[in-house]
């Protein structure tokens, strides 16, 4: 192969002004002619020496000195190797004279090798080559330049190898698309594609592969390879910080609600007290009190804890908690945030009085395989979520179950308790989910169910030993498209739903001889329900969105008592009654519309209108119009004033959702109540929010039955009842300050001052527990806690120590009788001995105040292909007792009789060790 | 409770196991006419009474309660009523009060003076009451030379155990159980004299004749009465657990007969141990006689009273085991009438009443003899399981007197044989072995030749 070294050879000579020529000096009046001259190097370029300049008359046309501008190579014409001298190395030095056009006029050898043939090769090769001209003062001149034409024998063809493979985090085995890898030292690095994948050609032999990737620990590879070898090679890089929990990067949703706190990753599972599940951290938000510490069922703005909704992607869901106390019953792998709405939720949340929850489900994950597998004390869980890319398909499925019944068993054991082993708290859930690519649409179909089962086995050795157990169950299938439709987005669902929880006798029989656990009776409540939903959504340039959808609900509910659990009384026929006989039959449906309009930058202003039908068969319907609207504005970037408004209904409630009773209870007319709401959102610096809340809640009606009250209007069959329903308000404050999820940590400070008041009807007893007079009044609500505060913060350290704690405090409840004792006063009987009395619901006094600090300690190991976490989650690590009431009695030992108030308390602590596994 | 125990995981709700004296407590009950039909509108009034710590040995009846109006509920038109009680006006604990109280309802008689009286004593929460349904007597008189001849309808049925509710089990030393379902009540035939019961016939059977001994010269009414008790066990899935036990009695309206004509050979006799006055139990009246003193003792079945009861002051206890008269002449006595007998327990619980003759007062020979019957409700009441019911509150009803049946005062008409006029009859209660069991009460001793 030839290699020409042009403008080397170029430089060099013009560097050397003495190897120019010169033909002659001619005299400015005479003819022209060609004259050659030497140049020479000068500050600035190359010229003539002032001399020549002057004899040549060129001063005075480039102020006052000739500047060669030399030519420059623009075809190359290599020489070929001579018939079998190829590969054969020498060196010819040519002296071209090139004319002004820039072509080879002439080549000269200077310098030959011992090979004669290459300068023949040299020589027909040259007049190939084409040169801009060079110039003196601006005019082509001929010059002549030195050129080498230089025979390089080929290098050896070098023998190479392949490494390829992939680059990955450790531990979630996520691609990471932005790593570099820098083989042997070199400056330049190779990259990788989305997938994380690399492909390198090295020569064979011993290589180092640095490999950096941003927020992880740079790693060094050795690798050796022979000759033409292909290594396929996955690079892990351990990640800055441990973080187990790879979601889907999304969007920060635009905001267009009043109130949203939005919670994800970390915070919805890593919180201390919440055993990691995200639906619990809604306990520590601003506007939620409690009916009890552990309880995990939000007051939200002192409403009942029916009156908030839970949902799961606009699917309401029955209950959270097995056995009310212990884990989700939705695996928290499947939850990617929670919205939680305090007041003046959304229109599409409907048939709500309260706030909305709304867990989001985590969209599948379409790479690989994943999988996490959790265990501690009590129960286990898996989840597993595997795509399927020939078809499009993900499927994910996820179940727990418990294994209280061994650790009862081993309990009953070591405390040598006979018949504790009959003692049982089962529970298990799944959730399944199968989304599938159809065109431009997604198509998802979701399961999930729960079922609770404690209760007690009757012994087996004598006959008439009772026992029995209650079980809570509820199913959910949903099948949900969404698909582009007319320039929008469109949404079809359709849920079927079967709820149960139900009582169960058991008694021990003898048949035929033997004595067995029989079941002898069953007190259920059964619903079944049918409910289709759908919305469409759509963008009209920048200002307008509209969003309109609906929704219809069927519900069947009964109530089936068999055996032992039919009450004193019962004939066979109830009144017709749907409280008392609450088997019933309901329709419900909703339509709603939403406007979100931005008139400028700094306005979104979302006007909505929502109509609900509430029929109960035979022949009641409701029907109603909630408009709403929310603003916001923002005064800055780093400021924002919002405001709502909205009427908001719900069927009468009870303290906590129960299958068949708020359908049933629709005969006692639907319960309205406007919320208010204004606040402001301000980011004084990256890293800190700080919002606001005022709102205040008239509520023109309310049916919120005591559960006891419920049972006993059961049991009045014929007797009147008094109207259960009251009016009342709320109103209170709200304030927070958060850090949202960074790299180490995240945390928040709530407070809230709360009132919630009702008028209600009650009664008023004489000494005799008489009652001596019926009075209306406005009374502090059951679950009216004034002051809630609460303060979470998490660590993670880049050991992968994590560490976390909560403060919270609350003021208590008033004591009136809901979910607490009923308030009682001193006075003595006829005889003049002390006893207790009832006292009137107004001069109640309330129950303590309780506060309780909650850890979490977590270490994480990060395997190749997958995190393990081991943590200690404590809710009340200060084992601090909440008191639930009061216990009117006696001192003990007296003589005389002494009344004794004794707190009824108990310390829930709910420690938690867990190990989970993620790959 | 039970209904705490299923919310043990539900621990802050638990506490709605807690029960005030204000609560609710419902009773469930229905009001039938003697034909099986509902009696609407009726409103019906609950009498409260305390119930008493001690009762009288012997004589077995409680004096019953002072009842007072206490609450009241309205029948439907099917008949049935709800009753809403307080939880606290079920007894007196909650007050540190050592009582307990019962109920009683007696729906209005009807025409023929029909009617039942139920007495309830309800214990912890919602119970079902027996149907209060007037039975259907039937009573028929009809007078003659020879006596009266009596006929009824068949008695009531035992109130029919509620779907919901349980009733007690036995269980027995050798390990079987046996449910105790309400008693069945049986006909008792009462013959009712101006000043106190002449005759009662227990487990009487239609028609039924009243020889002219059993009469005597008395103007008499007579009278079918029936008796039931039972208890209820309510143990609802969920709810509180509960019971009842309860008294149900019907009554006919009373039917005069025509008067007797018949005058014992005993009438004006002298009588021991002595008496002032006019020996009582030869005179022709039919108050009963108080012999030896009763002792007072706590009922078994009754929570001990806080404090013992004082002993009984006044004089000395009389303790009598015979009662006896002397004839004016010496006569052949064929037939005693003996009324209103009230004797002591033996165990075992087989006694003998037994007449005998005497002609100076010192030496007895026997004139006849026969078994008392029935004592200690074997047959009503094997278990013993409704003594309170049974015994203690035999005299709720407030339109008759106390009815007792098994273990009743003892109306016997005895053939007596003497071949020898007699001058002396004494009468004693004879265990099965050793000495007579002490007497206490007697209305009425007659003889006739």
């Amino acid at each position: 192969m030839t290699r020409c070294l042009l403008p080397l050879c170029l430089v060099t000579l013009l560097g050397v002004p003495g190897l120019g020529w010169a033909q002659g000096v001619p005299s400015p009046a005479s003819e022209p002619r060609t004259v050659e001259v030497d140049v020479r190097a000068r500050d600035g370029g190359m010229g003539l020496s002032e001399e020549d300049a002057t004899r040549l008359g060129l001063t005075g046309t480039d102020g006052g000195e000739a500047t060669l501008v030399p030519p420059t190579l623009v075809a190359d014409s290599p020489a070929a190797w001579p018939e079998g001298l190829e590969g054969t190395a020498g060196e010819v030095v040519l002296e071209l004279l090139l004319d002004e056009q820039g072509q080879v006029a002439e080549a000269t050898v200077v310098q030959a090798p011992a090979e004669p043939k290459l300068v023949e090769a040299a020589r027909a090769a040259a007049p190939g080559l084409r040169f801009t001209p060079a110039t003196l003062g601006g005019k082509p001149v001929s010059v002549r330049v030195p050129f080498v034409y230089r025979f390089v024998p080929p290098p050896p063809q070098p023998v190479l190898a392949t490494l390829s493979g992939t680059v990955r985090a450790k531990g979630t085995r996520r691609p990471l698309a932005d790593a570099s890898l820098f083989v042997d030292g070199a400056p330049t690095p190779a990259t990788v594609d989305a997938e994380g994948r690399f492909t390198l050609e090295v020569p064979p032999g011993k290589h180092t592969v640095e490999v950096r990737a941003p927020g992880h620990r740079p790693r060094t590879f050795e690798e050796t390879l022979a000759a033409e070898q292909r290594l396929e090679v996955i690079y892990r890089l351990e990640p800055g910080v441990v973080n187990p929990y790879e979601t889907v990067v999304r969007d920060e949703r635009e905001r267009t609600e009043v109130t949203r706190v939005t919670l994800h990753e970390q915070e919805i599972r890593e919180v201390p007290g919440t055993l990691g599940d995200p639906f619990r951290v809604v306990m520590l938000m601003p506007g939620v009190g409690s009916i009890a510490s552990g309880i995990s069922y939000p007051v939200v703005r002192g409403s009942q804890p029916a009156a908030t909704g839970f949902f799961l992607d606009g699917v309401r869901i029955p209950m959270l908690y097995h056995l009310l106390l212990g884990p989700a019953v939705v695996a928290p792998d499947f939850i990617d945030t929670v919205d939680f709405y305090p007041g003046a939720p959304p229109v599409q949340y409907g048939r709500l009085l309260g706030g909305a929850v709304e867990g989001r489900i985590t969209r599948p994950r379409e790479d690989r395989v994943h999988a996490t597998a959790t265990m501690d004390f009590i129960n286990s869980g898996v989840f597993v979520e595997a795509p399927i890319p020939s078809t499009g398909t993900s499927v994910s499925v996820a179940g727990r179950v418990s294994y209280s019944a061994l650790l009862v068993s081993l309990m009953a054991n070591a405390l040598n308790e006979p018949g504790a082993e009959r003692v049982r708290a089962d529970f298990w859930d799944y959730q399944a989910r199968i989304e599938q690519k159809v065109g431009e649409g997604r198509l998802r179909l979701f399961a999930l169910g729960s079922s609770d089962d404690v209760g007690l086995r009757p012994g087996e050795t004598h006959e008439g030993d009772q026992g029995g157990g209650i079980t809570s169950r509820f199913h959910r299938v949903d099948l949900r498209g969404t698909h582009p439709l007319w320039g929008g987005e469109g949404e079809l669902g359709l849920t079927l739903g079967v709820d149960e929880l139900s009582l169960v006798g058991l008694e021990t029989r003898r048949v035929q001889g033997e004595l067995e656990a029989l079941q002898v009776g069953e007190y259920a409540l059964r619903q079944t329900s049918l409910a289709a939903r759908a919305r469409w959504t759509r963008r009209f340039g920048d200002t307008l969105e509209l969003g309109v959808g609906g929704d219809f609900e069927h519900r069947r509910a009964a109530v089936v008592v068999t055996g032992i659990a039919l009450p004193p009384g019962y004939k066979g026929t109830e009144p017709l009654d749907p409280i008392k006989s609450p088997s019933s039959l309901a329709n419900f449906g909703g339509a709603w519309t939403e406007l979100r309009w931005r008139p400028s930058e700094r306005w979104t202003v979302i006007p909505g209108l929502r109509a609900d039908s509430y029929h109960l068969f035979p022949g009641l319907t409701h029907t109603v119009l909630e408009p709403r609207l929310a603003v916001r504005h923002a005064l800055r970037d780093t400021l924002t004033l919002k405001g709502g408004a909205g009427l908001f209904h719900q069927p009468p409630t009870v303290l906590l959702h129960l299958p068949v009773v708020d359908t049933s209870g629709l005969r006692y007319g639907l319960q309205e109540g406007l919320q208010l709401d204004v606040g402001a959102e301000w980011t004084p610096f990256p890293g800190l929010e700080l919002s606001s809340d005022v709102f205040y809640n008239p509520l023109a009606r309310t049916v919120e039955l005591d559960i006891a009250k419920v049972a006993e209007n059961r049991r009045r069959r014929d007797l009147a009842l008094r109207d259960p329903a009251a009016s009342g308000y709320s109103y209170g404050f709200e304030l927070m300050a958060r850090h949202p999820l960074s790299r180490h940590w995240f945390g928040w400070v709530s407070y809230s001052f709360l009132q919630s008041k009702r008028r209600v009807t009650f009664d008023r007893y004489d000494d005799n527990e008489q009652v001596v007079e019926t009075v209306t009044d406005t009374l502090p609500f059951a679950f009216e806690q004034a002051h809630v505060f609460n303060a979470a913060l998490s660590y993670k350290f880049d050991s992968g120590w994590t560490l976390g704690t909560v403060l919270h405090f609350n003021t208590g409840r008033p004591e009136t009788g809901e979910v607490t004792s009923a308030p009682q006063r001193a006075s003595t009987d006829e005889d003049g001995r002390p006893i207790w009395v009832r006292e009137s619901r107004d001069r109640a006094g309330r129950l303590e105040p309780f506060f309780r600090v909650d850890l979490r300690v977590a270490k994480s190991w990060v395997y190749d292909d997958f995190t393990l976490d081991l943590s200690l989650d404590i809710l009340n690590a200060s084992i601090q007792s909440e008191v639930l009431g009061y216990e009117y009695g006696y001192e003990p030992w007296t003589e005389e009789p002494t009344l004794l108030r004794s707190p009824m308390s108990l310390p829930i602590v709910l420690p938690m060790l867990g190990l989970k596994g993620t790959y | 409770m039970r209904r705490c125990l299923f919310l043990l995981p539900l621990l802050p709700l638990a506490l709605a196991c807690e029960r005030y004296p204000e609560d609710p407590v419902f009773a469930y009950g229905q009001v039938l006419r003697a034909d099986g039909a509902p009696v609407e509108g009726l409103t019906l009034g609950f009498e409260r009474g305390v119930n008493p710590n001690t009762f009288v040995t012997g004589g077995y009846v409680d004096p019953p309660p002072a009842f007072a109006p206490y609450a009241s509920a309205t029948t439907l038109a099917d008949g049935t009523f709800t009753l809403e009680l307080t939880y606290g006006a079920l007894d007196g604990w909650h007050q540190k009060k050592d009582e307990s109280y019962r109920f009683r309802a007696a729906p209005p008689l009807d025409e023929q003076g029909q009617g039942v009286v139920g007495s309830f004593a309800i214990s912890r929460g919602d119970v079902e009451l027996p149907p209060l349904r007037a039975w259907e007597t039937q009573l028929a008189v009809t007078s003659g030379a020879e006596g009266a001849t009596l006929t009824f309808a068949q008695p009531p049925p035992a109130p029919e155990r509620p779907i919901s509710a349980r009733v007690p089990t036995y269980y027995g030393s050798d390990g079987e159980s046996q449910v105790v379902d309400a008693t069945r009540p049986q006909p008792v035939v009462q013959l009712h004299g101006a000043d106190g019961l002449a005759w009662q016939r227990p487990e009487a059977t239609s028609p039924l004749t009243l020889g002219a001994q059993v009469l005597e010269d008395f103007a008499l009414e007579a009278q079918v009465r029936a008796m039931g008790v039972g208890m209820w066990f309510f143990e609802p899935l969920g709810g509180a657990s509960s019971d009842v036990e309860f008294r149900l009695e019907w009554r006919s309206g009373r039917k005069a007969l025509a008067k007797g004509a018949l005058l014992p050979v005993s009438r004006g006799a002298a009588c021991w141990p002595p008496k002032e006055g006019a020996c009582p139990w030869t005179d022709g009246k039919l108050a009963p006689v108080e012999l030896s003193t009763r002792p007072v003792l706590v009922n078994p079945n009754k929570p001990s009273p806080v404090e013992p009861p004082p002993p009984p002051s006044g004089p000395p206890p009389t303790e009598v085991d015979e009662v006896g008269l002397t004839l004016a002449t010496p006569a052949r006595p064929s037939r005693a009438v003996i009324r209103g007998l009230e004797a002591g327990v033996s165990y075992p619980n087989v006694q003998t009443v037994v007449v005998e003759g005497s002609d100076d007062g010192l030496t007895w020979r026997p004139l006849g003899s026969a078994p008392v019957p029935g004592r200690e409700g074997e047959e009503e009441d094997p278990y013993g399981m409704f003594f309170n019911a049974r015994l203690g509150w035999a005299g709720d009803s407030p339109h008759d007197p106390p009815l007792l049946v098994e273990e009743g005062p003892v109306f016997l008409e005895l053939p007596l044989t003497t071949a020898e006029p007699v001058k002396h009859v004494r009468l004693t209660v004879r265990p099965q072995s050793g000495t007579p069991v002490l007497l206490y009460l007697i209305s009425e001793l007659s003889l006739f030749e």
